[in-house]
């Protein structure tokens, strides 16, 4: 396939030397969140219905609940398949005894059908903001990772 | 803008792109370097490769030969026994089609039937990237190609680079999995361009979506291959396969836990980034540790399942979470495109040519060899007895063409030596004596020779000779005949073969049991005693360039072979 990914390469430098990248991010079915100018109002409003269609409540408080929950057996119900085993067998909480989390739906991004991001706050012994990487699996969504953002 | 409108404008802006960068990636015309062939429609191979051992390398789905080309210089420089032939054909077209497996089922057997007319080793090797590897699996059986296929003997080896036996990762339909535990094709295309958008767009244009190639390609959910794929004959157990995977591991962090690998089967396999390694090495040879897929015997020099590591990234960068994130083909040192040409990979194909060149260069093939007359030395003049114009032997095929044998006129002793040479012969009247063969013009003093000879019945010309090597014949000379045997020389190297025969060395400038011994090359040699025969002690000594040894090695088997229970 040497020839088509030549090509990809060469898509990508032309585009982002004719400045069209933004051309094409018009056409992603959702894309980051932070737009400018008058249509970022727009775009917030239809992002942040998108979001909850794609991120239901119930999802989050599953969520919030379960990483912060006093258990490694009960965290674990949220962790995504591909590391439960290692989380499990490491035995250590995702967060210090004590810690709360809460996730801003507003900021839930879906990279794709099965993978979405997004921010939430932890406070207690470490405070933080940090961002979720989710996968579905089963039709929910799972902690697959994180990234400390402050 | 709709969903549809935002695609055609994405559409739009690509196919201008397109029609300006074609000319930049335009396949160019594959080169020919070396005396090596490009390959497609002509159903001959049309090529004299002589005694070399053919290699032909198959490109992959919407590939052009032009991907071989710094293989093919590796080659050329490190395996001069190789010749490269290129096969190529319509990349879209599935590998059932009508210029696909038959013509190369074609190839393989015009290249094998002309290295077997030619002395060569009458197989081929053949190095598949992708798609290629399923084309070679049709190609080899009859219920895929009918009566075209070529023989499953007739492929030697066969080395495959990120073959998607089950498929590939990039499904161009029915992509829209998320529960099934199968990436979906837009996540795969934006791991591995950051391009974030939709699959049939993309594709489309790049890769011809719905072609017969692409569709067959498809995994369905669950990871299951396609019809065409599922219908294919798997290659035969037979058939040395060396199967090549490439992994790119995924790793996560979860809080200030530290680093997890991810596993399982959706971002636990990402292979190669378009093959997965379970689908690059399903049928491939057992290992151990164990591989995915890999529990077919395959067995033969070369063969083997290999997962190359591509490096590592993290989930953050996969799912363009993190700083840098987006493209993933930046941070990791191979992928699927690369596997034709990144180092790592074209040295494990190297190194599975060279091992399966080098056992088929060691293989015995019967030859027919030329007989040469040597004028001989008699101490009782006898009649010569005649010797036939050949004769077949035993040899490894990469020398059978450049061996002769020479023969004394009374059918006493043969020896095999290097075409061309001259020889001479000798018999005293107590019946012992030899041959020596030596290069043309040099006399039988020349520093590389080849020399045999035998003690007949005469019992203290026996022991004398055998003594430093059979201990029993040391005692027999002792207590028969009361003379001590000389010690031989601690760096002579000395290995019993079987009861009665050794084989020895003496190294440069070490003068022992090698007749001749002590001189500029190392003399490798057998030594026969057999206490109750009454045919004397046999010996023939090879002085030859180390770079020869082969051609001793050649020459002391047949020896042995012929005279070693004498």
């Amino acid at each position: 396939m040497s020839r088509h990914w030549k090509l990809v390469a060469v898509i990508i430098g032309v585009l982002a030397l004719a400045g069209l990248g933004v051309g094409l991010a018009v056409g992603l079915e959702s894309g980051p969140p932070g737009g400018t100018g008058a249509s970022s109002a727009t775009a917030a409003s239809s992002g942040a219905a998108a979001a909850a269609a794609q991120f239901p409540a119930a999802q989050r408080d599953r969520l919030e609940q379960g990483i912060a929950a006093p258990t490694v057996t009960v965290q674990a119900d949220v962790v995504a398949a591909e590391v439960r085993g290692q989380f499990e067998k490491l035995g250590k909480p995702l967060l210090p005894s004590g810690s709360r989390l809460s996730i801003d739906a507003a900021t839930f991004h879906a990279v794709s059908a099965q993978f979405a991001t997004v921010t939430a706050t932890v406070t207690g012994p470490q405070p933080g903001t940090w961002q979720l990487m989710l996968v579905r699996e089963n039709g929910q969504w799972q902690l697959l990772g994180t990234r400390k953002l402050s | 803008m709709t969903r549809s409108g935002r695609r055609i404008r994405a559409a739009a802006a690509l196919l201008l792109l397109l029609a300006s960068a074609c000319a930049v990636i335009a396949p160019t015309a594959a080169a020919s370097p070396g005396g090596n062939a490009d390959i497609s429609a002509s159903p001959a191979c049309a090529n004299d490769f002589g005694t070399k051992i053919p290699v032909v390398l198959v490109h992959g789905f919407h590939e052009g030969t032009d991907i071989w080309t710094p293989l093919t210089k590796s080659i050329q420089q490190d395996i001069p026994d190789a010749a490269v032939t290129r096969f190529d054909y319509p990349g879209t077209q599935w590998v059932t089609g009508p210029d696909v497996a038959p013509k190369l089922a074609r190839l393989i057997s015009c290249l094998a039937d002309d290295s077997a007319g030619n002395g060569g080793p009458g197989r081929v090797i053949v190095v598949a990237h992708s798609m290629g590897g399923l084309a070679v699996r049709c190609a080899v059986s009859a219920t895929c190609v009918g009566s075209a296929a070529a023989k499953p003997t007739q492929v030697g080896l066969e080395i495959t680079l990120g073959t998607p036996n089950t498929g590939s990762l990039l499904a161009t339909t029915g992509n829209v999995v998320s529960d099934t535990g199968q990436l979906s094709c837009e996540t795969i295309l934006a791991i591995q361009t950051g391009l974030t958008l939709p699959c049939p767009d993309l594709l489309g244009w790049l890769f011809g979506a719905n072609t017969p190639a692409a569709l067959a390609l498809e995994q369905g959910v669950n990871g299951n291959p396609s019809q065409d794929i599922a219908s294919l004959p798997t290659l035969p157990s037979t058939v040395p396969l060396d199967a090549l995977a490439g992994q790119v591991t995924v790793t996560t962090s979860l809080f200030q836990l530290g680093t997890f690998r991810i596993t399982g089967p959706q971002l636990g396999d990402l292979g190669d980034l378009v093959v997965s390694e379970a689908s690059a090495l399903d049928g491939a040879p057992p290992t151990s540790p164990p591989h995915p897929g890999t529990s077919v015997p395959h067995p033969g020099p070369g063969s083997g399942a290999v997962t190359i590591p591509c490096g590592t990234v993290s989930v953050a960068t996969l799912i363009g979470a993190g700083p840098g994130s987006g493209a993933v083909t930046p941070y990791v040192t191979c992928w699927h495109e690369t596997e034709t040409t990144s180092l790592s990979w074209q040295s494990h194909v190297l190194a599975a040519i060279k091992a399966a060149s080098t056992a088929f260069a060691a293989e015995l093939v019967t030859a027919s060899l030329p007989v040469v007359s040597c004028p001989t030395s008699l101490g009782i003049n006898r009649p010569a007895v005649p010797l036939p114009q050949s004769r077949p032997v035993a040899v490894p095929q990469a020398l059978a063409a450049g061996l002769s044998v020479y023969a004394d006129t009374q059918g006493i002793m043969e020896l095999l030596g290097p075409k061309g040479w001259s020889c001479t012969a000798f018999y005293g009247v107590d019946g012992s004596g030899g041959i020596t063969v030596y290069p043309g013009g040099e006399g039988a003093s020349s520093p590389t020779v080849i020399n045999g000879s035998e003690t007949s019945a005469c019992v203290g010309c026996t022991l004398s000779q055998a003594c430093p090597l059979f201990p029993d014949a040391a005692q027999a000379l002792r207590s028969g005949l009361g003379e001590p045997c000389p010690a031989r020389p601690a760096a002579e190297a000395v290995t019993s073969i079987a009861a009665g025969i050794v084989s020895f060395e003496d190294p440069p400038g070490v003068k022992g049991d090698g007749q001749p011994s002590g001189g500029q090359y190392p003399a490798n040699g057998v030594m026969t005693y057999h206490p109750s025969s009454t045919d004397g002690s046999w010996q023939e000594t090879c002085s030859l360039p180390a770079s020869e040894k082969n051609v001793c090695t050649a020459a002391l088997n047949t020896f042995v072979s012929w005279y070693g229970q004498r």
